[in-house]
């Protein structure tokens, strides 16, 4: 079996209302439950703008994609916000042929 | 007393010196009396001369005077074993360990000693490590079956003839109104049968059992009121009656009823707390071997609905399709494909199907199955991709269920009057089909669009393919590019690979297409199936064939 490498979440308040959340390692079927509970948390709790960095992301399945469409309508249902601030090229190609490009905020492509 | 031996013991070594004379009778008694073994001492015929209280213990027949080999006495006392040496014979309650010696020609000594709790001693050992084997040996046969027919099967087989004269296994009532059992008699053969759940109540105990309560022991249960269905043909009566609730998983897992002949031994303290001890034991492995089957069951139904569906045989062009699920042990994947005909009364052509639900196991079965229903369902009243993907989204996001998400490629083809496919292509969050053509060229389809099932907003984009005789369109499944393997184990497989294992498939038939594509990424993961892997492929018909 390919080795997995661990899903592990760092959440950083970075201004009143502002949280910076940094994902890395596998977000797939295993561990899409956990960052959508911990994201569904944080809107219940103060946070009104969530930063996503995804740039340590080294995979991503159909549940992980899954994951943060909750977590962006979770943001919607709690009046808060959700962008991503950081991504690979495999996920910005991923949001691309799933055309949450159109969805999701995403940073400018570094050229 | 010249003559006398053994002259080693010293009793009566006669010795030149001041004590030439031999011990008196009071002295002799004292001697014998002294050791801790019975001695009975015998002259001419046998009749007993002395005895000592150790030996009238043991054997309370013996008298001076009265022979040592009448009455009940004489098995002991035979004269059939060699001289000095020791043997061991049951007599009464007692277990005595006897040896003679002969002392001149009249005089036998015979020494006695209880040995009762040592063989006891010995025997409960024995029997403790007998239960120990039988127990290791239960739970190895138990374990190695997820068939609840097996695991009751071994049950029966390992109760006879260790615990009982016939060990019969009656299953749960499920639901239907008999209830199976599996009985073996002896060295006999394993015989099968069902009653009505009625007649289990004329066995005592058995209701009860079947119920959960806890077993009562077996000198309470009446072995006269066994019913006959209980008791295989020619057994006769049972003597002895045990009936041990088989504990499963919260519910029980049957019963098993044991019986012993009459005049067989009862089932003591010992033995039914060994039974139980098994019981617990056959009854975890029946009810794992229950709850797999009932779990394949399911599998095997939900699967069901996945497996790859025929493709239909179509004017003008030609259909591949392949499927592999992932190898997670009791997984169902999500990837499908179909192709839906249309109705008398529709107008369209077919429609091409290939997609991908969230998430694995029976609720991405469950979503497939729904995602096909609803398509089925809404190309009778839409065909076109653009009208149909919405209302897609729409059915999906009304779904309670959640991460009710699906991403997929769907598109009409039509056949014109020069041999070419036209395609209505649209895709929805889904990798966007390859096409070849026929100078070997591999081309991206210029489409995308969302995920379904996320959002209410989506853009959908269709565009139209022309497929020349001979030209094809894939649909893939991300299963395919997103393997990982390779030289490194780590790198995935990648569009780009796969278009250029495509380009390669130039003037090659659709199916053997398929089946090569399929081969290259299977060789590419080396075994180590990680997701579902789905390809379907059309084909405009080549000239000629």
């Amino acid at each position: 079996m390919l080795e997995k490498t661990p899903f592990r979440t760092e959440v950083h308040g970075i201004a009143p209302g502002t949280s910076l959340l940094t994902l890395s390692g596998d977000l797939d079927y295993d561990t899409a439950a956990e960052l959508f509970t911990l994201a569904r948390d944080l809107f219940a709790g103060d946070v009104r703008h969530l930063d996503l960095d995804l740039s340590g992301l080294d995979f991503i399945d159909s549940s992980g994609v899954a994951a943060l469409i909750n977590v962006y309508n979770a943001a919607g249902e709690h009046d808060a916000t959700m962008r991503i601030v950081a991504l690979t090229s495999y996920l910005r190609h991923l949001f691309r042929v799933t055309a949450l490009d159109q969805v999701f905020a995403l940073p400018p492509k570094e050229e | 007393m010249t003559g006398l031996r053994p002259a080693s013991h010293g009793v009566d070594q006669v010795r030149a010196g001041p004590f030439p004379e031999a011990p008196g009778e009071d002295l002799l008694r004292a001697i014998i009396e002294a050791g801790g073994e019975g001695v009975v001492l015998c002259g001419p015929d046998d009749i007993v001369v002395m005895t000592n209280a150790a030996a009238a213990r043991m054997v309370p027949g013996i008298r001076p005077g009265r022979p040592v080999t009448g009455g009940e006495t004489a098995s002991l006392f035979g004269p059939g074993y060699p001289e000095g040496e020791s043997r061991e014979a049951a007599h009464g309650p007692l277990r005595l360990r006897i040896r003679h010696e002969v002392f001149g020609i009249a005089h036998r000594a015979w020494y006695l000693r209880d040995v009762t709790d040592e063989t006891a001693r010995a025997d409960a050992a024995l029997a403790e490590g007998r239960r120990t084997a039988f127990l290791i040996e239960a739970g190895r046969r138990l374990a190695a079956s997820l068939n609840t027919r097996r695991c009751a099967r071994a049950t029966v087989e390992l109760a006879v003839p260790f615990l009982a004269d016939i060990a019969m296994v009656v299953l749960p009532p499920s639901g239907r109104r008999n209830v199976q059992w599996l009985r073996r008699t002896g060295d006999g053969p394993l015989q099968e049968g069902s009653v009505p759940v009625t007649a289990t109540v004329g066995v005592p105990g058995l209701a009860e059992s079947l119920a959960g309560f806890p077993p009562v022991p077996s000198r309470w249960l009446d072995p006269g009121q066994v019913p006959d269905w209980v008791l295989p043909e020619g057994f006769g009566s049972a003597g002895h009656l045990l009936v041990t609730p088989l504990p499963g998983n919260g519910v029980p897992a049957g019963a098993l009823v044991l019986a012993r002949h009459e005049g067989g031994p009862a089932f003591d303290e010992e033995s039914e707390t060994l039974v139980r001890l098994f019981a617990s034991r056959a009854g975890a492995a029946i009810s794992a071997a229950a709850l797999y089957q009932e779990q394949s069951a399911t599998t095997a139904v939900l699967s069901g609905h996945l497996l790859r569906p025929d493709l239909p045989v179509l004017d003008g062009l030609e259909l591949a399709g392949s499927l592999r699920a992932a190898q997670h042990a009791g997984l169902i994947g999500g990837d499908f494909y179909d192709v839906y005909l249309p109705d008398s009364e529709g107008s369209g052509g077919p429609l091409l199907v290939l997609g991908d639900v969230c998430g694995k196991g029976a609720g991405a079965a469950v979503l497939a199955g729904q995602v096909r229903h609803a398509l089925r369902t809404l190309l009778l009243l839409e065909d076109r991709p653009e009208r149909l993907v919405p209302l897609l989204n729409r059915s999906l996001l009304a779904s309670t269920a959640p991460n009710s998400y699906v991403t997929l490629a769907l598109g009409t083809v039509e056949t014109d009057g020069d041999g070419h496919v036209l395609m209505n292509l649209s895709v929805a969050g889904h990798p966007a089909p390859l096409i070849l053509r026929a100078d070997g060229t591999v081309e991206e389809a210029p489409v995308r669009g969302s995920m379904l099932g996320a959002l209410r907003k989506i853009v959908v984009d269709v565009v139209t393919l022309d497929l020349a005789p001979g030209e094809m369109c894939l649909f893939y499944s991300d299963g395919i590019t997103e393997a990982f393997g390779g030289p490194s184990g780590r790198e995935m497989y990648g569009t780009q690979r796969l278009k250029t294992a495509l380009a390669t498939c130039a003037g090659m038939p659709v199916a053997a297409v398929v089946e090569r594509l399929e081969q290259l990424s299977t060789a590419w993961l080396a075994g180590d199936i990680q997701d579902d892997r789905a390809l379907l492929a059309v084909q405009a018909r080549a000239v000629g064939r």
